[in-house]
């Protein structure tokens, strides 16, 4: 039985949650140059969806556990919304390395240009950066708080917040160019790869695009 | 005689019961924040809560035993005797039901109730004392209010002169011996002027120096430590320190108020049975106090351990500034509470000072809900205490 003083206290930090839940955002992530890697190598990518699909329920629980706490607990700081909203942008990002493994499962790409593919594993590189970057503005979240919104803190994760603007500008000017670049191939390549490759492409800008809202929210909340 | 033994049996195991088990409300915040472990919070609450009660415990004590009924107007002394059985029986009765349903209970309030109770059967209104008893039930409702702003403030404190410098670890250096040194202060000066009645500029000499010593030390002590890790690991690391000695100021101040819990009655019943006199004014006997301070140190010692145990495991996401703010302003007003001698909930103004720090941004979310439980807590273990004592004296009688 918990005793009166106890119930005063969440049992764990939402931003500790918040935390836990972007380490899991980033172990997907830190697979996407090598789930790319396997797949323009011919090998099978299924497996890596089996390993995020975990991810996805670990970090299920973590969401489960944060709604709890701001069921029970009256007041916060945090409002209630940016704290899930935040949860929410970072669990699409699973979900969505979720679908690009899933998609890359679906069709094999023959007689791809070595130049598309380099481009491509570039720009997976790009996105994997965008969520590292990401989880270290959560995870400075959390000295944010310590430091009770310390104006040095909060300029810490205003950079961090640049860096993933920046980032997320960088993949998009990449995208367009992989995508004018395959768009190129059309009398070369089979036009069902085209649009999958197109497919690939916007799925991998779409995830960089999640983890800079994660970045932008925490921005607005912190302000 | 047997009733003396009687009446400080069943003080001692009041006492016994609040060292059990209300202790581990007071210094939840120092094991729950890691600044000691639950086998060294019962070793400091052995010591420091035998040491509050004999040293500060006698003002409560007298407002107990005979402030809340004018004894005068009851005019007999075994109808007092009797009474003052009553209450503390009543109030063992609620504390132990309330403890059986999980309730919060304050054993302030059920002995404060207790006495009521008695008063009003023993002589009806007219002999309860209403200002002392609406000046305590005021410190009730302005206790986890001064506590909370008084945790704002030295929350808001460490913010401005610790976390929001260019170097945190160096601050918490200066601040916590200053910070320190005011705890040892506000000690020293009161004990000086309101248990040594000695005149207020004596007091604010002893707790300079004791303050000055204090800082001296601390100052030497926390300055050794290394700066190599992350700014805010090394402040917390020095208020991880520094709230060792604030939760001996939580456990100090603790005994020093809710001694007289138990041995207020205990204290009337022998009283009376050694001098028949209870117009004047009385004075508590050291060993009274000591009784109670031993029954509070041995419930500690003996059950107080597991219950430490458990708040330290449920409360893990507290930080030592954090705690230390928390354990500041709690400690500072229950000791003055009981200076005054107001007997008031600790539990209470932990709550108060725990809403404050949450209030300050301190602690990311703090369940304000559980405040309405300190009013059920007033409205239901009053009413309840003074209906069983009414009744146990009528009985009696």
């Amino acid at each position: 039985m918990k005793r009166f003083i106890d119930r005063l206290f969440p049992e764990i930090s939402p931003t500790k949650l918040l935390s836990e839940h972007a380490e899991f955002c980033f172990k997907s992530g830190k697979l996407i140059p090598e789930i790319l890697n396997s797949y323009f190598e011919g090998k099978d990518v299924l497996k890596y969806s089996e390993e995020i699909d975990k991810y996805e329920s670990q970090a299920d629980g973590i969401k489960t556990k944060l709604r709890e706490i701001y069921t029970k607990l009256k007041w916060s700081y945090f409002d209630r919304i940016d704290a899930l909203e935040i949860i929410h942008n970072q669990d699409t990002i699973i979900d969505a390395v979720d679908d690009f493994v899933k998609v890359l499962t679906m069709n094999k790409v023959e007689d791809c240009p070595e130049e598309i593919i380099l481009k491509i594993k570039d720009l997976g590189n790009l996105v994997y950066g965008s969520i590292k970057l990401m989880k270290m503005s959560v995870d400075e979240l959390k000295l944010v708080v310590e430091s009770d919104f310390s104006p040095e803190e909060i300029l810490k994760e205003d950079n961090i917040t640049f860096d993933v603007e920046f980032d997320e500008s960088s993949t998009d000017k990449l995208g367009i160019e992989i995508g004018r670049l395959i768009f190129k191939q059309k009398n070369n390549l089979n036009p069902v790869d085209l649009i999958f490759l197109n497919n690939i492409v916007i799925l991998l800008m779409k995830i960089s695009d999640k983890a800079e809202n994660v970045v932008e929210r925490i921005r607005m909340i912190i302000r | 005689m047997i009733l003396i033994i009687l009446a400080s049996i069943v003080g001692f195991g009041m006492a016994f019961s609040i060292g059990a088990n209300d202790v581990a409300n007071s210094m939840s915040t120092a094991v729950g924040a890691k600044a000691i472990t639950p086998k060294q919070a019962v070793l400091i609450a052995s010591i420091l809560e035998f040491s509050g009660a004999v040293l500060f415990g006698t003002h409560v004590t007298k407002t107990i035993a005979k402030g809340i009924v004018n004894l005068e107007l009851i005019n007999n002394s075994n109808y007092i005797l009797i009474g003052a059985f009553s209450a503390l029986i009543a109030s063992i009765i609620w504390v132990l039901l309330a403890t059986y349903w999980g309730m919060p209970v304050s054993t302030t309030h059920s002995i404060v109730g207790g006495m009521v109770g008695f008063g009003l059967a023993a002589g009806g209104f007219n002999v309860i004392n209403w200002i002392v008893l609406l000046k305590i039930v005021l410190t009730w409702v302005i206790s986890p209010l001064i506590g909370g702003a008084l945790a704002f403030v030295i929350f808001k404190f460490i913010s401005w002169s610790i976390l929001h410098r260019k170097h945190p670890a160096k601050a918490a250096k200066l601040v916590a011996p200053i910070l320190l040194g005011l705890t040892f202060y506000i000690i020293g000066t009161l004990f000086v002027i309101k248990t040594l009645k000695e005149n207020m500029g004596l007091g604010n000499l002893i707790g300079i120096i004791t303050a000055f010593i204090v800082f001296v030390l601390s100052f030497i002590f926390l300055h050794k430590m290394s700066s190599d890790k992350n700014e805010y690991s090394i402040v917390e690391k020095v208020f991880k320190n520094a709230q060792i000695v604030t939760s001996c100021y939580v456990s100090f101040s603790h005994g020093a108020n809710d001694v007289a819990n138990a041995v207020g009655p205990l204290a009337l019943i022998y009283i009376i049975l050694t001098t028949q006199n209870f117009s004047s004014e009385i004075t508590i006997p050291t060993y009274i106090l000591a009784l109670g301070g031993l029954g509070i140190s041995l419930g500690v010692a003996t059950l107080g351990h597991k219950v430490m145990k458990t708040v330290g495991e449920d409360i893990t996401e507290l930080n030592n500034s954090r705690g230390f703010s928390i354990d500041f302003a709690a400690a500072t007003t229950v000791l003055l509470a009981s200076t005054f001698g107001m007997p008031i909930s600790t539990t209470h103004t932990v709550v108060g000072a725990v809403s404050g720090v949450g209030f300050a941004r301190g602690i990311e979310v703090v369940n304000v809900g559980i405040l309405k439980n300190i009013i059920i807590s007033w409205f239901v273990t009053v009413p309840f205490a003074a209906i069983v004592s009414a009744i146990l004296f009528l009985i009696l009688t």
